[in-house]
């Protein structure tokens, strides 16, 4: 232990811990928002959102005061969809278009140039000597667009054309589709085109220029272009689509129908989930149930083709158009970062819009961070992630720590190669033993030996069933500085890396668990919506893991006092929980788990309670200016 | 379908052209997505004489995504590993269009050879010779050209003269002390651009991405982008 390890001694004894549930109070007075768009060149008159006022307010956390009275500095925020800014991205395009008199397509491109900085735009707009040519130097054709944008599509026959790109041409026979940009007749067949635009979209383009490059055309491509090339490729698909469906829809016999929804003449009517068609599908049973049995295959096979359709709706969604769109609105949030974040979850569509904050003295995310608080929020879809950094939840453990943490890892990772294999042996027959789940109470198959997955010491040994969280520094070791900081290191490495493992092999067993609960469906009868709260046990599970693995990324830059003893015990007692909560996951008897549903939901409200504890003990350490002042010098924390 | 075709065609294009020097083949039997391709050293460089093999990947997206190219010949060049023989050149990367042919980039890596782009260095030890010493640099060049691509049919004309290359190489020198940070710093140009773009002054991109110890940024990372718009705002 060093001395410096004394300030942290020092801070107020608020930390008794109440392991009071659900606070309702909202003590911190609701300031308006807070305008943090300082800079003038990015403000805007009418922020994407700020109409739709509709939408619920939420908070980054759960209560504005800890239990020891430390105002958590809540972020104010609100779910949107990249839909909604793509609403007011219109009206923002609108507006240019009355100014500039020029085609919507163009004047979006030339906001995109700009990056939507729109007065620098019409700033040089003004100011250049030729607009046509400076119009022209930003890819766009001055001329205006003719009502009927669709006959940029051509049909061909004269067998001298040939595409430039998949080098195929047209015969009297077969003729072929071109499409060219109004202001340039550079011809690409339609399916090059098509898949030359999609490979851009996928890259995140914008503002596509048109592929001929002899001299290099920088003629940029407008959304009314894109929206005729996108049409015409949804005709094609869906076209493509049905022919497909309709040979899948004619190969299913009737027999196979039957079997799937296990339509007996005498049995009840039980059906699958998994094709997702089971709710539509029991209303209708049960509106018609003395139905004759071909008559539900007929319903059946109407029901299909609707949802079908529903999936032709699905994959629009994702069309050339709307991907560009997508694209447009995800860049929109990077330019605007202190007031929107795109959810980092593959492929969301989710936008979280900052509001303001719960606090008399924090007036911007810096200086949220600057306190240790780690601004949490959910997008539409719950997905968790930190509004400071976009990276997925972290808490406890702070942005700037994460930072530090990940580079420190970087750095070691090279020695600490071993510690990542998912095997050990056994510390009695030395037999190799694979972790199978998230718990780390291990028994050994050969042997039936109990012990401790992280500490290979016996179970019984830790007295509290589940405890295996504290570095005790080895006192007698005379050991250097360096190698004892090494393996505090290690220590703490180990724990963070096995939550991480632990919240793998969680998943794995989840999504077996998630199987057999579909046949438990099927087999007795039990319905989806009993069997749905473990979906959420499984949610706060996983979220829970998280934070245990990043606690000990955070206890590894605390130095030992007072304050880091009682973190500890609050994190002993989350840990406890969640290897509960795992453990009978991993233990439960398929057909007992709807017997099971209040163990399962007693477990989880009291692991939440005691991750509301946890984090709340956290805040509490760093309530106090001194210890705040002292950690964030210690490691530099800008 | 499409892609096989194409290239098909591009193959059978190269064989008909004698004249452009330019060469493109088959790298394995039946197997359109590696191939070897050679051109000449352009002549009045020190390149001139040499023959020089390009080994080139075809990605199935191609004619969508650009080949993928490196030189199979050891070269002394600015753009090109001497190393590994990994190129750097604009359109083998975001300046790819599909109209753009193997033949056409191999002529384009042709006239790199001509006039090398020192402020967007492949081989930074290379191109700080380049620019300091156009002269010891020409004749390295020339020398590796002799070592590594020496080309049977060439017949030399006598005269070694490289003063438009090395006029070429003093000139940028000036051009490249007035403007270039970027290259100061190691900076990747197409980076700063990305956040020029969005209005913020190049002086700041610079410094931000200094603090942060980046070089370059994919224009499809957001997260990374996100970090230096954070830095520069901060
Ligand atoms: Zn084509
Ligand atoms: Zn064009
Ligand atoms: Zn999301
Ligand atoms: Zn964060
Ligand atoms: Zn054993
Ligand atoms: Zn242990």
């Amino acid at each position: 232990m060093t001395d410096d390890d004394e300030y942290f001694e020092d801070f107020s004894d608020n930390s008794s811990i109440e392991l009071s549930g659900v606070d309702e109070d909202v003590l911190g007075n609701e300031l308006s928002s807070v305008d943090i768009s300082d800079s003038g060149e990015y403000e805007f008159d009418d922020g994407p959102g700020n109409t739709d006022s509709s939408s619920e307010i939420l908070y980054s956390f759960y209560k504005s005061r800890t239990s020891g009275g430390i105002p958590t500095h809540r972020l104010k925020y609100r779910n949107i969809a990249l839909d909604d800014i793509q609403k007011e991205l219109e009206k923002d395009v609108k507006k240019v278009q009355n100014m500039l008199q020029l085609d919507y397509g163009k004047c979006l491109n030339l906001l995109l140039q700009y990056s939507w900085n729109e007065h620098k735009m019409l700033d040089m707009y003004m100011n250049a000597p030729n607009h046509q040519d400076y119009l022209l130097k930003n890819g766009i054709y001055e001329a205006k667009f003719p009502e009927d944008l669709s006959r940029l599509i051509s049909t061909e026959t004269d067998e001298n054309i040939l595409c430039g790109i998949c080098y195929c041409g047209p015969t009297k026979d077969e003729p072929m589709n071109f499409f060219s940009m109004y202001g340039c007749k550079h011809k690409f067949c339609t399916d090059c085109y098509i898949q030359y635009l999609k490979n851009k979209n996928e890259s995140g383009s914008m503002a596509i220029e048109c592929p001929f490059a002899d001299p290099k055309c920088h003629l940029k491509i407008t959304i009314e272009e894109l929206n005729v090339l996108s049409e015409y490729n949804n005709k094609m698909e869906e076209k493509h689509f049905y022919h497909k469906k309709q040979e899948e829809c004619n190969l299913l016999s009737e027999e196979q129908i039957k079997q799937m929804y296990k339509l007996d003449s005498d049995s009840e009517f039980e059906f699958d989930e998994q094709l997702d068609v089971e709710d539509d599908f029991n209303n209708t049973v049960k509106t018609k149930e003395k139905m004759k049995i071909d008559e539900l295959v007929y319903d059946f096979h109407t029901i299909i083709q609707q949802r079908e359709r529903e999936e032709i709706d699905k994959k629009r969604n994702r069309t050339i158009i709307s991907k560009y769109w997508y694209n447009i609105g995800s860049r929109y949030c990077t330019i605007n970062t202190k007031k929107y974040k795109h959810c980092p979850s593959p492929d969301c569509d989710n936008v979280v819009q900052f509001i303001g904050f719960d606090s008399d003295i924090v007036a911007n995310i810096e200086e949220l961070k600057r306190l240790l608080m780690i601004p949490l929020v959910r997008c539409k879809s719950n997905h968790q992630f930190c509004f400071g950094c976009n990276e997925t939840a972290h808490a406890p453990c702070p942005c700037k720590v994460v930072q530090l943490w990940k580079i420190k890892c970087e750095d070691d990772s090279e020695t600490l190669n071993w510690i990542q294999t998912n095997t050990k042996d056994c510390p009695r027959c030395h037999s190799l033993i694979e972790k199978n789940g998230g718990c780390n109470h291990m028994t050994c198959k050969s042997c039936t030996y109990n012990f401790c997955w992280i500490c290979l010491g016996d179970w019984t040994a830790h007295r509290n069933n589940y405890r295996c969280d504290k570095y005790v520094p080895n006192e007698d070791s005379d050991v250097s500085k360096v190698r004892e900081s090494l393996e505090k290191y290690m220590f703490y490495f180990n724990h963070f890396n096995n939550q991480r493992i632990s919240h793998d092999k969680d998943k794995q067993i989840l999504e077996i668990f998630e199987n057999k609960i579909k046949e438990l469906q099927i087999n007795s009868g039990v319905s989806w919506i009993e069997s749905v709260f473990y979906k959420e046990c499984v949610n706060a599970l996983l979220e829970c893991r998280e934070s245990l693995k990043w606690s000990y990324a955070f206890l590894f830059y605390i130095p030992n006092c007072r304050g880091k003893q009682l973190i500890e015990t609050a994190q002993w007692q989350l840990s406890n929980k969640v290897e509960q909560l795992s453990r009978l996951f991993e233990d439960v008897e398929i057909g007992d788990v709807i017997k099971k549903k209040p163990m399962f939901l007693t477990i989880k409200s009291s692991m939440v309670t005691a991750q509301n504890v946890f984090l709340e003990t956290c805040i509490d350490i760093f309530a106090d200016k001194h210890t705040l002042k002292d950690f964030v010098q210690r490691w530099n924390i800008k | 379908m499409s892609r096989a075709k194409r290239i098909a065609k591009e193959l059978e294009d190269v064989k008909k052209d004698q004249l452009s020097g330019v060469t493109l083949e088959m790298a394995e039997d039946d197997d359109l997505s590696h191939l070897k391709g050679t051109f000449l050293g352009p002549p009045g460089t020190p390149y001139e004489g040499g023959l020089f093999e390009v080994d080139i990947k075809i990605p199935n997206e191609y004619p969508f995504k650009p080949p993928i190219m490196k030189f199979d010949t050891r070269i002394y060049h600015p753009n090109i590993s001497s190393q590994t023989g990994a190129i750097c050149l604009d359109i083998l990367k975001d300046a790819w269009t599909p109209i753009l042919t193997l033949k056409s980039s191999l002529i384009s890596l042709q006239s790199l050879l001509q006039s090398p782009e020192p402020t967007d260095p492949q081989d930074a030890q290379v191109a700080k010779i380049y620019l300091s010493d156009p002269k010891k640099f020409a004749e390295t060049a020339a020398n590796w050209t002799k070592i590594y691509a020496p080309n049977e049919n060439y017949k030399p004309t006598g005269k070694e003269d490289y003063s438009d290359f090395t006029k070429l190489a003093e000139n940028q020198k000036i051009i490249n002390q007035d403007i270039d940070d970027c290259e100061k710093y190691g900076i990747d140009k197409n980076t700063v651009k990305i956040f020029e773009d969005m209005g913020f002054p190049r002086d700041k991109i610079i410094d931000a991405l200094r603090k942060l110890n980046l070089k370059h940024v994919r224009i499809d990372d957001d997260m990374t982008q996100q970090k230096v718009l954070d830095e520069i705002l901060s």
